[in-house]
């Protein structure tokens, strides 16, 4: 009688001689190439002191909370992830030293970046130089245009991306006229340039540019130079505690009785706007700060989301810090997407980067918990994401949602192919 | 029967072989991101020496070492965009900058005292300001991505060990030549020198030149080992560096303007990684520090201490 039990044949012990056999040579083999079920690393390039201080506390919290879930839920394919970061002190010089201590001495194998613009130019190099995928949230035109490379990948939406979507918005709804006041540093300036020559190729009008230095106290000097007769908007680009000044400012000198006031997407990031000067600002986010805001079909997820990072529904953390809604949801949604491609190439080390790259390019990303932002997809030519934005007002000391502009309004004309 | 003269000759080469072979085979005793370190504080030592030549040998406390450190890295930017090799751009960026030296020395070195230091600081401050409105040309705050190919990490150092050492070489004979006898009296005693029919205004302007070359020399190699420039180069804290590294390492020493900008990278790395940017902070300490305990700085105190160390032995 044939015994198909657990009996032991000559048979079945050399199938299994060889499989066992099979398996340890797999296994050398994978670590003779470097891989093994070691952790994933990913590095977060965060501004934890200096000017955006607000902005990497924040993207500390998303990108912990993002791998503290994976993890709970048995990991990458199987292996653990380990978040390590580095203050880059909001200085370029610093950040992109930082770049390199991520990668070279911490081990990253990505790393998401940092909010200042030329903290990542300066880390472009470095990702290049050691062929790490880099997910910067700066939004500088440049970092996934003329300076962009293969390796760069930018989820949140660009300066042009929000001049493209914000200048039709404002022509349509609140005036042709306008008059700019914006601060003067790359930043402000690489906006103003993007959104007055969108205007003025539609027949719009800029009335005056007016630069203002950083950390400008009184504004009195800068906004007598608007002229509300001939201006239907006046267009704030200003940052931070600048933007607040400017708002007071303009409602004591009676702007805001006479012009619509429109802010671009980090005039009220982060910022408490229940003051008298701010009532009525419009301005441009990629994401609503009170969950309230965001869309029916994304509200539940995204109170989990919120829960998770420590957010309440009023875009408040624990202590009342307010979040700064427009970013925050990007070190998740990297952690995230990186998950879905690792899986989905069976990524194992750097040397499958080329593989990740390529699923990367051209990628739909559905909204969900993993990403709860909402639909966006990456342009395979730049590497450049879109995604809804959002128009908003102040309105009774509160920032509500007035409309969501789709993720095609924002998209511009690729300017590298990378 | 040997000569003192051949004796110091031949302690000088095994120095010399000692210290060669060191750096030589650093990279096999170090991690790739001690490699990073130990390069940008070669280049930075570089910077310090073209402060220390202006201020330790000719003894101008100048704030204004940012500018042509901000102009050599600028300069090697655009000609690597213009198509030309990493020799010709290094030597170009010599000469931008050495040419902005001789301007800014040919306009200045009459000035005397705190006039003189508010002069250079309020220059350095007028270029940053330059540099940050004109952003076609700078890249501004952001700055710019330099077009280089990256070599890798070792070949790196031991690009910027070969030029570091050149440098201390140049910097050797200069300060033994007679014209560093000269910059030496004009900085101990400025009248005698010009009583005994010297041109101050010459030699203090050649030192300038000199000194901005070097600091462009350094601009550039930072400009390309780190791959991108911005208007932040010529920020007044980058001239302030140069500054205490040199009074921390031993002003009026070709070496310790090296040993300050080693000491105080780690430091800032160390410092960095764990409490943010508290660095500045320390950094004063130690500057006061420097200033009242130890006056010729740490090499000031290594040579101390070898000095009580042969006394020791030889008694």
């Amino acid at each position: 009688m044939k015994d198909s039990g657990t009996s032991l044949t000559r048979r079945s012990l050399l199938k299994g001689v060889m499989a066992g056999g099979l398996s340890l040579v797999a296994g050398g083999f994978s670590s003779f190439l470097g891989y093994s079920n070691s952790p994933i690393t990913i590095g977060l390039q965060a501004e934890l002191t200096g000017g955006l201080a607000t902005y990497g506390y924040w993207h500390l919290k998303s990108a912990r909370a993002a791998v503290k879930r994976i993890n709970a839920e048995g990991g990458i394919d199987g292996r653990k992830v380990r978040l390590v970061h580095e203050d880059t002190e909001t200085d370029p010089t610093t950040g992109s030293r930082k770049m390199k201590r991520l990668i070279l001495k911490k081990g990253a194998e990505f790393v998401i970046g940092s909010q200042h613009s030329g903290v990542c130019l300066a880390s472009l190099p470095v990702s290049r130089r050691f062929s790490v995928p880099y997910f910067p949230i700066g939004e500088a035109t440049e970092i996934t245009g003329s300076e962009g490379h293969e390796y760069v990948f930018r989820l949140n939406c660009s300066v042009e991306a929000h001049a493209e979507a914000g200048y039709r918005w404002i022509m349509e709804n609140l005036g042709t006229s306008w008059s700019v006041v914006y601060a003067d540093y790359a930043m402000g300036q690489s906006a103003v340039e993007e959104w007055g020559s969108r205007l003025e190729t539609r027949g719009g009008r800029i009335v005056g540019k007016i630069a203002v230095p950083q950390g400008t106290d009184d504004f009195g000097p800068y906004l007598q130079k608007v002229d509300p007769e001939q201006s239907d908007v006046l267009v704030i680009i200003l940052y931070g505690p600048d933007a607040l000044a400017c708002l007071r400012r303009s409602a004591e000198m009676g702007l805001s009785d006479e012009l619509a006031l429109f802010g671009n997407t980090g005039s009220v990031e982060a910022l408490d706007i229940n003051f008298s000067g701010a009532e009525g600002l419009w301005s441009i986010t990629n994401y609503p700060r009170r969950l309230k805001g965001t869309p029916d079909e994304l509200m539940s997820v995204n109170r989990d989301f919120r829960d998770m990072v420590g957010i309440n529904p009023w875009g408040r953390g624990p202590k009342g810090r307010i979040v700064d809604a427009s970013h925050f949801w990007v070190p998740w949604e990297v952690v995230n997407l990186l998950k879905e491609a690792i899986e989905a190439v069976g990524w194992e080390g750097n040397r499958d980067h080329s593989r990740l790259i390529e699923y990367l390019e051209g990628v739909n990303i559905p909204g969900s918990l993993d990403y709860p932002q909402g639909d966006k997809y990456i342009r395979g030519v730049d590497h450049q994401g879109f995604h809804s934005q959002y128009i908003q007002r102040v309105e009774g000391g509160k920032l509500e949602i007035e409309t969501e502009l789709p993720p095609e309004y924002s998209e511009y004309k690729p300017n590298a192919d990378q | 029967m040997q000569t003192e003269a051949s004796w110091n000759l031949g302690k000088l080469l095994t120095v010399l072989v000692v210290v060669l072979t060191g750096f030589g085979v650093l990279p096999l005793f170090l991690g790739r991101f001690q490699v990073v370190l130990v390069t940008e504080a070669l280049i930075l030592g570089v910077y310090a020496l073209s402060f220390d030549l202006i201020f330790g040998y000719a003894g101008m406390l100048s704030f204004g070492q940012s500018i042509f450190f901000g102009v050599g890295a600028y300069t090697i930017l655009y000609s690597f965009k213009g198509g030309l090799g990493l020799a010709v751009s290094l030597l170009l960026a010599v000469f931008v900058a050495g040419i902005f030296g001789l301007l800014v020395g040919s306009a200045i070195v009459r000035i005397k005292g705190a006039k003189f230091f508010l002069v250079t600081l309020v220059g350095s401050i007028l270029f940053y300001l330059l540099a940050l409105d004109n952003r076609w040309l700078t890249g501004g705050s952001d700055g710019m991505v330099v077009p280089t190919v990256f070599p890798g990490l070792v070949e790196n150092y031991y690009l910027v060990l070969g030029v570091s050492l050149t440098t201390i070489l140049f910097a050797l004979i200069l300060v033994k030549s007679p014209l560093g006898l000269v910059l030496k009296m004009i900085r101990d005693n400025e009248r005698r020198a010009g009583l005994l029919g010297y041109s101050l205004k010459k030699y203090k302007v050649m030192t300038f030149t000199i000194g901005g070359g070097i600091a462009g020399l350094a601009g550039g190699l930072y400009a390309y080992t780190s791959g991108f420039v911005s208007a932040g180069f010529f920020h007044w804290t980058r001239s302030a560096d140069a500054v205490v590294w040199t009074i921390l390492g031993g002003a009026g020493t070709v070496v310790g303007p090296f040993v300050g900008a080693a000491l105080l990278t780690v430091v800032r790395d160390t410092l960095s990684a764990v409490m943010g940017n508290i660095y500045p902070v320390v950094v004063g300490a130690l500057l006061v520090l420097a200033v009242v305990v130890f006056p010729r700085g740490v090499f000031g105190l290594l040579e101390r201490a070898v000095g009580n160390w042969k006394g020791g032995s030889g008694g």
